[in-house]
């Protein structure tokens, strides 16, 4: 991988030089899911876009578990690097109906299907990962979160993960609360915490509940590695990350990545999105 | 022509070479996407047919230099704005403008379409539809949808269906 030599070099590909190939990559997001308003989201808490229509469409509850990848309907579509070079994202803008922290994801493997009625053991990838991980293998930074995709019910209990981390130690839990308000919602994701000194997630063998909800609905584990939090103060304004100028850098993105967005909205209203990436190769 | 070195960008900079331009007030609805070139001065007509657009429309910022060799490059924007504490803005080059549909109508309506042949962008790849409001519609609330040809030259693509009438959704200027 070659890096940025400084910011001559980053303004020369940017305007097209030594095959830096450009590109201002438009989305938008409307709040509908399969042509019906989305599920209000909750204040404060992670809600999941990846189903959200617009363009890209959007992308369908996974029936089994899967690696998606940028040809997978919902994700932002983009042209892989060429000729040796990496894509290097360079700024990431968002203008939403509603104020809040965006996510833009590398959504590295789903599920759904699940069962929010049941105490038993659910598999996710299984004792030996199926579908392995195909891109940030060695797991550093990946995080997890459960994504609802039909409600469940309002009896509050508890998820449990058990999953192997970025070292490769298998067998490690974690839970989060899972069920009632807050936490049942359609399109509500929430972030599934590591064990201590934990900082990634190379797979997820299974998750527990430790009762029922009340409800079977319908609902997912997804694998991310998280690529730019783009914060949205006051809706209708430009939320912007540059990277040329600010921490964490330039991240590359995998030539197969998935490119999704999840966020956590200020108030409660589902969020109409314009946004724009900008890339560079190198 | 790309610009070799940070040392280029600024001497690109000194060219001040801007389009300037002007509206009148915007009509717009909280947060949501309002077709700015609408108020440009002086206002551009009404579209009463589809239009494949060019620099020289009375819909586009002008003036725009000509690039006497290789292409112009977009080194920044300002937009001094009144009456309103934040606004975002997305430039784009508008490809085709077509009018005169009519939002009491459930059957599939061909007025003006199929669009004008597009003269930029042609392959489609990242180009978006919009749906404009020039004469206010209905304050029911319904949904729409487009019938289009896809980037990959796949005719009778049907978008999902989106929100069209009602507040928000209805008033003069609306992008949807």
């Amino acid at each position: 991988m070659a890096a940025i030599t400084d910011l001559s070099d980053l303004i020369n590909r940017q305007s097209g030089g030594n095959s830096g190939t450009p590109n201002n990559l438009f989305y938008h997001k409307v709040p509908r899911v399969a042509g019906v308003a989305a599920t209000v989201p909750v204040a404060g808490r992670g809600c999941s876009l990846w189903t959200y229509d617009g363009m890209p469409a959007g992308g369908a509850v996974p029936t089994v578990a899967a690696i998606p990848d940028r040809t997978t309907t919902g994700a932002i579509p983009f042209t892989a690097a060429t000729g040796g070079r990496d894509l290097h994202l360079i700024g990431a803008s968002i203008t939403p109906l509603t104020a809040g922290v965006y996510l833009l994801y590398d959504r590295l493997f789903h599920i759904g299907g699940l069962a929010g009625n049941s105490t038993a053991d659910q598999t996710v990838q299984g004792g030996t990962p199926t579908p392995a991980l195909t891109r940030n293998t060695g797991g550093a930074g990946n995080m997890a979160w459960y994504e609802i995709y039909t409600i469940v019910g309002t009896t509050s209990t508890t998820l449990t993960m058990t999953y192997t981390n970025q070292a490769g130690t298998a067998a490690q839990t974690s839970n989060i609360f899972f069920g009632a308000t807050g936490a049942r919602e359609v399109t509500r994701a929430q972030r599934i915490p590591l064990a201590a000194g934990d900082t990634g997630i190379q797979a997820i063998e299974k998750v527990k509940l430790t009762a029922t909800t009340g409800t079977l609905g319908n609902f997912g584990i997804t694998i991310a590695q998280p690529l730019a939090w783009i914060p949205v103060g006051v809706a209708g304004t430009a939320g912007w990350r540059d990277y040329s100028t600010g921490l964490p850098g330039i991240p590359v993105i995998n030539p197969d990545a998935c490119l999704a967005l999840m966020f956590i909205p200020s108030v409660a209203t589902a969020p109409e999105v314009w946004g724009c990436i900008a890339t560079v190769e190198k | 022509m790309a610009l070799a070195d940070f040392d280029a960008y600024v001497d690109a900079l000194r060219l001040n070479r801007a389009a300037d331009f002007q509206t009148t007030n915007i009509a717009s609805s909280f947060s949501r996407s309002a077709a700015m070139w609408r108020f440009l001065l002086p206002a551009p007509a009404v579209p009463t047919a589809s239009v494949a657009l060019d620099k020289t429309s009375d819909n586009a910022i002008g003036p725009i230099p000509n690039a006497t060799s290789g292409k112009l490059q977009i080194l920044g924007g300002r937009f001094n704005t009144s009456g309103i504490a934040g606004v975002s803005a997305v430039a784009i080059d508008l490809l085709n403008v077509s009018g005169g549909l009519n939002g009491t109508v459930t059957t599939e309506q061909t007025t003006n379409l199929p669009t004008a042949a597009l003269t930029r962008h042609t392959s489609g790849e990242g180009v978006m539809i919009g749906l404009v409001i020039y004469v206010s519609i209905g304050a029911t609330a319904t949904t729409v949808t487009v019938k289009y040809t896809n980037q990959a030259g796949t005719a009778n693509r049907v978008s999902t269906a989106t929100s069209f009438g009602g507040t928000g959704f209805r008033d003069v200027a609306r992008l949807i």
